[in-house]
């Protein structure tokens, strides 16, 4: 990935928001480091600490007006809810624990298809993810509302299309190609994002519909999975 | 103002931009390319761009599932990034068979290489017009 598509946190936690996601958002800036959690959309919990440290909403705040490097994660053990979904704070001792995160999809039995689950559920809009093997044409998981998805075909297509994006970088003189990473095609309908792995392995895609999944979200769930697919793959 | 002034202009607001360049989209065939750099490279340019939107013309016609074939008449705009470059293609206007692309090197923000792409697409659309 380029690095370029920085995120910044107003537009994680309105992602997450549409999305109804349930994350965790940790951050740091000169402000100090911080910690957010978001269950199904709702922004919960927020800590700042630091030399000035903060709770709830003047944390948000905090954090929102710093310069504020974010990160993703799942959500780690109980939270103390300390805002509330009107937006008032409330002290975070008086605030009944909230249950656990949901666990982590099943990964014993087809460990690529929670990946994609877990993708398709973390997008806004997604309408389909999927993993595929470049080398051998074969897909390894598919979650796809798409009417109609043959398995077989989208593989077949997928892998072609990796084909000519390569043939495309391989006609471009040497000092402005490079290796492909990314690529993005926009329709009316819909936007499809597939990211390369380094090796040339495989490859992650998402479709989701027009207007819906922001590319920098999709880029981000998709690096967020890139590394466990490379193990996977490897294991 | 002829099409190769438009993408000249292109060219120029994009800072270290390789090349713009608008070409026919079945075919692949440039219709006009200003580059300052690159000047010796437009055959094998203008063959990349060939490979890459037959992606979309053949899913186009022979794409195997309906809706996504469908789905591609509506095709607006590519991205392709790689390691060291991000290369941007896009219709001026919807049923058009012409295509406008940019090529950049990785640090150049995308967005600001679709505005000012944007910023020219009356002044594309009207010569593409001009050009039957």
């Amino acid at each position: 990935m380029s690095g370029k598509e920085h995120l910044d946190l107003e537009d994680l936690l309105r992602a997450a928001e549409l999305s109804g996601a349930t994350l965790e958002l940790r951050t740091d800036s000169t402000r100090g480091r911080g910690r957010m959690v978001v269950m199904d959309g709702k922004l919960l919990y927020a800590n700042l600490s630091g030399e000035q440290p903060e709770v709830g909403r003047e944390a948000v705040d905090a954090m929102l007006a710093a310069d504020t490097n974010v990160s993703v994660a799942p959500v780690s053990g109980a939270i103390a809810r300390n805002i509330d979904p009107d937006d008032s704070v409330e002290p975070a001792q008086s605030s009944p624990p909230l249950e656990p995160a949901p666990q982590e999809p099943d990964m014993s039995e087809n460990p690529f298809q929670a990946v994609v689950d877990r993708l398709k559920n973390s997008v806004p809009g997604a309408m389909a993810t999927g993993i595929f093997s470049i080398r051998d044409g074969l897909m390894l998981a598919v979650n796809s509302s798409v009417p109609d998805t043959n398995m077989d075909a989208m593989s077949g297509s997928h892998v072609r299309i990796v084909d000519q994006m390569n043939k495309f970088v391989g006609y471009l003189p040497e000092r402005i190609s490079g290796r492909l990473q990314s690529s993005v095609l926009v329709l009316e309908d819909a936007t499809f994002y597939m990211a390369m792995d380094e090796e040339g392995d495989f490859a992650l895609m998402i479709a989701c519909e027009a207007g819906k999944g922001s590319l920098g979200f999709m880029r981000l769930m998709a690096r967020k999975q890139m590394g466990l697919v490379r193990e996977l793959m490897t294991a | 103002m002829a099409l190769q002034d438009v993408l000249e202009d292109i060219r120029r607001e994009i800072d270290d931009c390789y090349f713009a360049v608008c070409f026919e989209m079945e075919s692949g065939l440039p219709l006009g390319i200003a580059t300052r750099d690159f000047a010796d490279d437009t055959d094998s340019i203008a063959s990349a761009f060939g490979q890459v939107l037959d992606i979309i013309s053949r899913g186009q016609k022979r794409g195997r599932n309906d809706t996504i074939r469908e789905a591609l008449h509506g095709f607006n705009e590519m991205i392709l990034e790689t390691d060291k470059s991000t290369f941007f293609i896009l219709t001026p206007s919807r049923g058009e068979s012409v295509a406008v692309a940019v090529g950049t090197p990785i640090e150049v923000k995308l967005g600001y290489a679709k505005v000012s792409i944007t910023r020219h697409l009356d002044a594309l659309r009207r010569e593409i017009k001009a050009l039957g």
